[in-house]
C-alpha cells in the first residue's frame, strides 16, 4: 500500500496537526501502524480477495501522495525544505479538521455533539451524511413522510467541506450504531480545492466509513450543479462526479448513485430554475422531490421495505388530483 | 339515451350559454338558427353545461367514497361478528376515532400501562419523565420526575402500589404510588441502558434487561442485585415473567427469544427464526390457549399443546406464536408495513393487538392467524400498547408524543 491513506489519524488531534507543518512527521509516522490495522480488519471481514482488489484502485492513489518517499530520510535542513515542498502539495480535503467557529457560538460543535447523542441510543437503518443540501432534507416533507419510516438519521450540517465531515465521521459519529446503509453527499462546498482534491477527500471520508461500519453499504450521491447559468464550477463537479463514479465501480460495497442533470437543467439553454433551486445552489420541495424519488426507491430496493404513503405527489395529473380540487 | 324535449331545450339553452359565454359566436348563430331557439337565454342557464361537467366527476368521488365506506361497513357486518349490542366485551376492540388524544410529554413516548386498580394510565418518555393520567376523564394528574435520561420502560406491581421505570441512565427507579409519589430506592448495577423492566408476581422482586446483554434481578425490599441471567449476545430489549413466576422470556438485538429458569438461572430454550430484532414480547394467558390450539388444527383434547405460549414482535414486521415447552414457532402473523413495537393479548383471549413503525394497532384474530381490524393510530411510529385487564379500554404511545385512549366495542 503506498501512502494514499497517509493523511489519516484515528488519534482525532490531526486538527492541530496540520496546523504546523512538522505535522506532516506525525502523520508519517501514523502510516504504517494504520496500515496494519487496516489490513487486520479487513482480512478478517472481508474476502481478501475483495480487499485486493480495492487496494490497487488507481483512483485511490492521489497525485499527491506519489511526492511522498516511502521512508523519510532527511536531515535537518532537508526536511524543512521537504516538508515546505509538500505542505503545498498535501491535499487539504482529505485532511479532517473541524469547522472554525469564526461566529463564536459554537453551532458547529454542538450539532456534532448532538448527532453523537443520537446515534448512542437510535438504531438508524440509514444514515444521510452531509453538507446543507443533506441537512436542508432532514427538515423537509419528503423527509418526513418518506425517509422517516425507513428509520433514517440525518448528520448533516451547513457549509460544511469534505474535510469537515471527514473529520465529523472519525471523531465519534459513527460509533455505537449498526446501518445498513450510509448515503454521503459532500463536496460542494469545496471552493479552495481543485476537482482532484475533492474527490480525495471524499475517498477519504468513504474509507473511513468502510473502516468503522464494514457491513454498510456506502452510496455516494452526486454532486448537484449549481449557479443560474452554466459556469465554470460546473464543469469541476462534473469532473469530481466522473471520478467518483470511477471511483466507487473499483470499491465494493460502494455505490456511486448520481441524480441526473438534465432533471435540473433546463434543455435549451442549461439554466437551473428557481422552482426547483430558489438559490441556484439549495433545492426547494419540488427540487428535493427530483433528486429524492429516484434515491428512495434505490435505498427501498436495498433495504427491501416498502412504504406506505399517504399522498406525496406536488402535482397530481391524476383523476383522483382533479377531484380533489375540484370543490364548488 | 333519449331526453324528454323539456331537457332538450334544457340542453340547447345550456350549450347556446356556454358558445356565448366563450365567444363561438358564429357557432352560436348557427347554433340558434338551426334550434330556432329565442336569442334571449334565461339567467338561469348561465354556467349550467360547466356545472354538469364538473358535478358529474365530483358525484362520481361521492359515489366511490360511499361504495368503499358501504364495503367496509359490510365487512364489518359479515366478518367482523355480531352487532356491537350482541358481542360479547370479550370480543370488544379497540375502534376509532380516538377517546381522548393527549399531549404532554415533550419527545417520543416509549411506554404507557394501566394501573391494576385505579382509573389511571401512566407513560414514559425520552424526555426523561413519567407522567400520569385519568383515562376516564382524559385529565393529566402529574409528572415523576428523577431519571436524567430517556425512560424506556415502567412496570406497576399486581397492587399498584410501586411503580418501578428503568432508563438509559442506566438507573432503574422505584417509586411509592400509593401517596406522595416519591421516589424511594435506585437501583445501579447495569452497566448500559436499561431497556425493559418488570415486577415478579409476587412483588419481592424486579427484573430487568439491559443493552448490557444481561438480565438482572433485584430484591425489592433490600435493592440489591441476586441473579444475574447471561447469554444474550447483544442488547436486551425486553423481559417478561411468566405468570407462575418460574420463567423469564427475554428478547434481544441478536434476534432471538429466550426463555430462562428463574430458579437455576439457566437458559432453557432458545428461540430463533425472527430475521431482526426482537422488539416485544407477551405471554398467553390461560383464556387464550383454545383459540390458539384451534390456530395451529389441534381440536380434540388428545392433540391439544398446553403451552406456556408466546408472542413475539419484531423488526423484521412479523410476529411470531412459540410453543415453549417444544420450542417451537406455530405461526407467523405477518401484515405490519414496518418495526413491530409491541404485542399483547386481548383480555378476552381470542385477540393479539400489535403496535408498529407504520403508524398502525392491528387486531389479529388467533383462531383464524389473520388481520382482523387495522386502526391508523398516530402520525408516527407506535411505540407502546396497554390493554385494561377488566374496562374495555386500550391505550398507545407514539414518537408523535402523544398518548391516546381507545375505547372498545
Amino acid at each position: 500500500m503506498s501512502l494514499a491513506v497517509g493523511n489519516r489519524d484515528n488519534s482525532g488531534c490531526i486538527g492541530e496537526c496540520i496546523a504546523n507543518t512538522i505535522g506532516a512527521d506525525v502523520l508519517r509516522g501514523n502510516v504504517q501502524s494504520d496500515n496494519e490495522r487496516r489490513d487486520n480488519h479487513h482480512s478478517s471481514a472481508f474476502d481478501p480477495n475483495i480487499w485486493k482488489t480495492r487496494n490497487s484502485v488507481k483512483p485511490a492513489e492521489p497525485c499527491y501522495s506519489r511526492r511522498f518517499p516511502p521512508i523519510l530520510v532527511a536531515g535537518e535542513g532537508g526536511l524543512s525544505e521537504y516538508l515546505e515542498g509538500e505542505f503545498s502539495a498535501m491535499n487539504t480535503a482529505a485532511v479532517p479538521v473541524p469547522v472554525e467557529d469564526v461566529q463564536g457560538d459554537g453551532r458547529w460543535m454542538s450539532q456534532h455533539n448532538r448527532f453523537i447523542a443520537e446515534a448512542k441510543e437510535k438504531e438508524p437503518e440509514v444514515l444521510f451524511v452531509g453538507d446543507s443540501l443533506i441537512m436542508h432534507m432532514g427538515n423537509s416533507e419528503i423527509w418526513r413522510q418518506l425517509f422517516e419510516p425507513l428509520h433514517c438519521m440525518n448528520f448533516g450540517i451547513g457549509g460544511d467541506q469534505t474535510q469537515h465531515v471527514l473529520w465529523r465521521v472519525m471523531n465519534g459519529e459513527l460509533e455505537s450504531m449498526d446501518p445498513k446503509i450510509i448515503v454521503l453527499l459532500v463536496g460542494t462546498n469545496n471552493h479552495d480545492h481543485t476537482a482532484e482534491q475533492v474527490v480525495g477527500g471524499i475517498q477519504e471520508i468513504i474509507k473511513t466509513m468502510h473502516d468503522k461500519q464494514p457491513q454498510a453499504l456506502v452510496i455516494v450521491l452526486g454532486l448537484l450543479p449549481r449557479g443560474e447559468k452554466p459556469n465554470p464550477l460546473r464543469e469541476k463537479l462534473t469532473q469530481i462526479n466522473t471520478s467518483l463514479s470511477e471511483y466507487c465501480e473499483e470499491v465494493p460495497n460502494t455505490i456511486f448513485f448520481n441524480t441526473d442533470w438534465n432533471l435540473f437543467l433546463n434543455r435549451h439553454d442549461a439554466s437551473i430554475s428557481h422552482h426547483d433551486m430558489y438559490d441556484y445552489l439549495h433545492l426547494t420541495r419540488q427540487g428535493y422531490h427530483k433528486m429524492c424519488d429516484p434515491l428512495l426507491e434505490e435505498i427501498q430496493n436495498l433495504l427491501q421495505t416498502f412504504v406506505k404513503v399517504e399522498n406525496t405527489s406536488i402535482e397530481t395529473s391524476s383523476i383522483a388530483g382533479e377531484l380533489a380540487s375540484d370543490r364548488p | 339515451m333519449v331526453l324528454s324535449q323539456r331537457q332538450k331545450d334544457e340542453l340547447n339553452k345550456a350549450i347556446a350559454d356556454y358558445l356565448s359565454s366563450n365567444g363561438y359566436l358564429n357557432a352560436l348563430s348557427e347554433f340558434t338558427k338551426e334550434t330556432s331557439m329565442p336569442a334571449e337565454i334565461d339567467k338561469k342557464f348561465t354556467g349550467l353545461l360547466e356545472k354538469k361537467w364538473t358535478s358529474v366527476i365530483r358525484l362520481q368521488k361521492k359515489v366511490m367514497d360511499l361504495e368503499t365506506k358501504l364495503s367496509e361497513a359490510e365487512k364489518e357486518f359479515n366478518t367482523g361478528g355480531p352487532t356491537r349490542d350482541k358481542r360479547s366485551p370479550l370480543e370488544w376492540i379497540p375502534r376509532p376515532p380516538e377517546r381522548y388524544s393527549l399531549s404532554g410529554h415533550r419527545s417520543p413516548v416509549t411506554r404507557v400501562i394501566f394501573h391494576p386498580v385505579f382509573s389511571v394510565m401512566v407513560s414514559a418518555s425520552e424526555d426523561a419523565t413519567i407522567k400520569m393520567w385519568d383515562f376516564e376523564t382524559g385529565d393529566y394528574e402529574r409528572s415523576l420526575k428523577g431519571h436524567t435520561d430517556s425512560v424506556q420502560d415502567i412496570a406497576f406491581d399486581h397492587t399498584g402500589k410501586y411503580l418501578v421505570s428503568c432508563s438509559a441512565d442506566m438507573t432503574i427507579k422505584l417509586w411509592n404510588f400509593s401517596e406522595h409519589f416519591d421516589c424511594i430506592k435506585t437501583l445501579y448495577g447495569h452497566d448500559h441502558n436499561v431497556s425493559s423492566v418488570t415486577f415478579m408476581p409476587s412483588g419481592d422482586h424486579i427484573v430487568s434487561a439491559s443493552r448490557d446483554k444481561t438480565i438482572k434481578m433485584w430484591e425489592v425490599s433490600t435493592g440489591y442485585c441476586v441473579k444475574t441471567f447471561t447469554g444474550h449476545r447483544e442488547w436486551v430489549r425486553m423481559v417478561r415473567v411468566y405468570h407462575d413466576g418460574s420463567l423469564l422470556a427475554s428478547c434481544s438485538n441478536d434476534q432471538t427469544v429466550r426463555i430462562w429458569v428463574v430458579a437455576t438461572k439457566e437458559c432453557k430454550v432458545e428461540l430463533r427464526e425472527h430475521e431482526h430484532v426482537v422488539e416485544c414480547l407477551a405471554w398467553a394467558p390461560e383464556l387464550a390457549h383454545p383459540a390458539i390450539n384451534e390456530a395451529v388444527g389441534a381440536v380434540n383434547k388428545k392433540g391439544a399443546r398446553s403451552g406456556p405460549f408466546l408472542i413475539s414482535g419484531s423488526r423484521d414486521k412479523t410476529i411470531k406464536m412459540w410453543d415453549v415447552s417444544t420450542g417451537l414457532c406455530l405461526f407467523t402473523l405477518v401484515g405490519h408495513d414496518n418495526w413491530v413495537r409491541g404485542v399483547l393479548f386481548h383480555a378476552g383471549g381470542k385477540y393479539i393487538l400489535s403496535a408498529s413503525d407504520d403508524k398502525t394497532l392491528r387486531i389479529w384474530d388467533i383462531k383464524n392467524k389473520r388481520n382482523h381490524k387495522t386502526l391508523d393510530a398516530h402520525q408516527h411510529f407506535v411505540t407502546s400498547l396497554d390493554m385494561h385487564k377488566t374496562s374495555p379500554y386500550v391505550i398507545t404511545g407514539s414518537v408523535d408524543q402523544m398518548v391516546k385512549v381507545w375505547e372498545c366495542r
